[in-house]
Formats: C-alpha cells, structure tokens, sequence
C-alpha cells in the first residue's frame, strides 16, 4: 500500500512538472515533450490503480494512449518543422499573429 | 525486498529526471533526460507485473517517439534558442504558483479516491490466473477489439498527415 502511494506520488509529481515545463518554457520542442511526460505521467497512474485493483482495462487504456500519443507526435513534429520553414524560429513568443 | 528498493530508486530517478528535461537550456539535453524518465516508468511498469506495457513503453516512446524528437531537433538545428531574453517574469511567477495549486488538487484527489476504492478482484473467470501480456491479448481482441480497429485508422491518419503537413509545395 506505501508503494502504491510512492507510485501514485511519482504520477501526479510528473503531471505537475509537465504542466510547470509547459508554462514556464517558451521553446516549442520542450514545451511538448512536458506534453509527452504528461501523458507518461497519466499512464503511470493507470497501470498503478490496474495492479492494485488487479484490472486489465487499465492496462488497455494506457495501450490506446501509447497509440493515439505516437500519432500526435507525429503530426505535431511535421507542424513544428513547418512552422520553423515560415518563421525561422521554434520560439513560441514568436507566433503571434492572430495577436494582430 | 528487492523490487521496493527498485521502484524507489527509479520513481526518483523518474522524477529528478523530469525536472532536468524542463530545466534544461539546450533542447538535446531535455531529450536525453526525458528517455531517461521514460526507461526509468518502464523499470515500473515491470516491477507492477505489466510486462507487456514496459516492453512498449522502451519500444515505442524511448524508440520511436524520442528518436523522432532528436531527429526533428538536430535537423531544424536550433541549439540554443534563448536569444531574446525573456519578458514575461510574472507569467512565470504565475505559471509556478497554479501549478503548485494542481498538484495540492492531485494530491487531495488521490488521497480522495485511495480511501473510497476497495481493492476487489473484477476479473472474470476466464482471466485467473494468467500473466498480464495474456490478459491483456485475451480481453484486446475480445471486449476492445473495436478500438483496437479505429486505433489503426488513427494511426493512418498520423501517418498521411504527416506525408501531406511535410511534402514541399510544387
């Protein structure tokens, strides 16, 4: 039971630090890689609650997440090079226009 | 024994490595520590009897997911892009303070939750017994194989997305 809690600890440290990295980084790279240790975080704690309630649909949650987080860097990156052929930066206080 | 130690260790491994891929200048570096946050979630999943999990974990995002990102890094070439200095201390300021307010809402959530579940076996027959790569094969292509087909559309449509988003207008 403390280990399920150390587990569950570590799990919503990551989502915090996620967030934090998000908010605070202005590169575009690192800003979604705190996306990818968000979900990372998220499927942590699905695996955790799915070995402590000894459940197999936790663990096919964190299997759709995997597939779903594949093709979102996917896109995302190929946006990320487009954006840095337009701007030539990958600064996110650089993208302003719709700011006027 | 072994194992707790284990999932100690790497749990904080997990953790400071996560503060280094956010506190770090050159975008190379928070690459590497952000695959070591994701071997050190694989040792885990592993010592939480989800071989399976681990196994794609190291495949798909330490492989595939992080090789991505350092190629895109190395190819768009940017280094160091703090150039300008930053403007915006408040938003900063602020971005530190809600998050220390999430994670006391995640907390008291988890402690919510801990104490209102009870730890029972929802399994059905069929499944005792097995180990987790056959539980997770067995219920996959049964109760879930609907999602398991549109993850395969989702996935098409990753990968024509990206084709279509990277393809030279002419």
């Amino acid at each position: 039971m403390i280990l399920t809690n150390f587990h569950l600890l570590v799990g919503i440290l990551l989502f915090s630090i996620g967030v934090l990295g998000f908010l605070i980084r202005r590169n575009l790279l690192v800003c979604f890689m705190s996306i990818e240790l968000m979900l990372n975080s998220v499927n942590l704690i699905f695996v955790t609650y799915s070995n402590m309630l000894k459940s197999t649909i936790g663990l096919m949650y964190v299997f759709f997440i995997m597939a779903v987080a594949a093709a979102e860097v996917s896109i995302g990156l190929a946006i990320i090079i487009l954006l840095f052929r337009q701007k030539g930066t990958v600064d996110m206080d650089s993208l302003n226009t719709l700011k006027g | 024994m072994i194992s707790t130690y284990l999932s100690y260790i790497f749990g904080v491994v997990a953790v400071i490595a996560a503060a280094s891929t956010i506190l770090q200048k050159n975008p190379v570096y928070s690459a590497a520590s952000l695959i070591i946050v994701m071997i050190s979630l694989a040792v885990n999943y592993l010592l939480l009897d989800a071989e399976f999990i681990s196994a794609i974990q190291i495949i798909v995002y330490a492989g595939a997911v992080m090789v991505m990102f350092v190629f895109v890094i190395m190819f768009l070439n940017v280094g160091d892009v703090s150039k300008i200095k930053p403007n915006w201390s408040s938003g900063r300021i602020w971005g530190g303070f809600l998050t220390v307010v999430l994670f006391v809402q995640l907390f008291l959530a988890i402690q919510t939750i801990k104490n209102n579940v009870e730890a029972k076996d929802i399994l059905s027959e069929s499944l005792q017994g097995l180990d987790s790569t056959r539980m997770i094969g067995k219920v996959l292509f049964s109760d879930f194989l609907l999602p398991f087909e549109l993850v395969s559309v989702v996935l098409i449509v990753g990968i024509v997305g990206a084709v279509v988003l990277g393809k030279s207008k002419d």
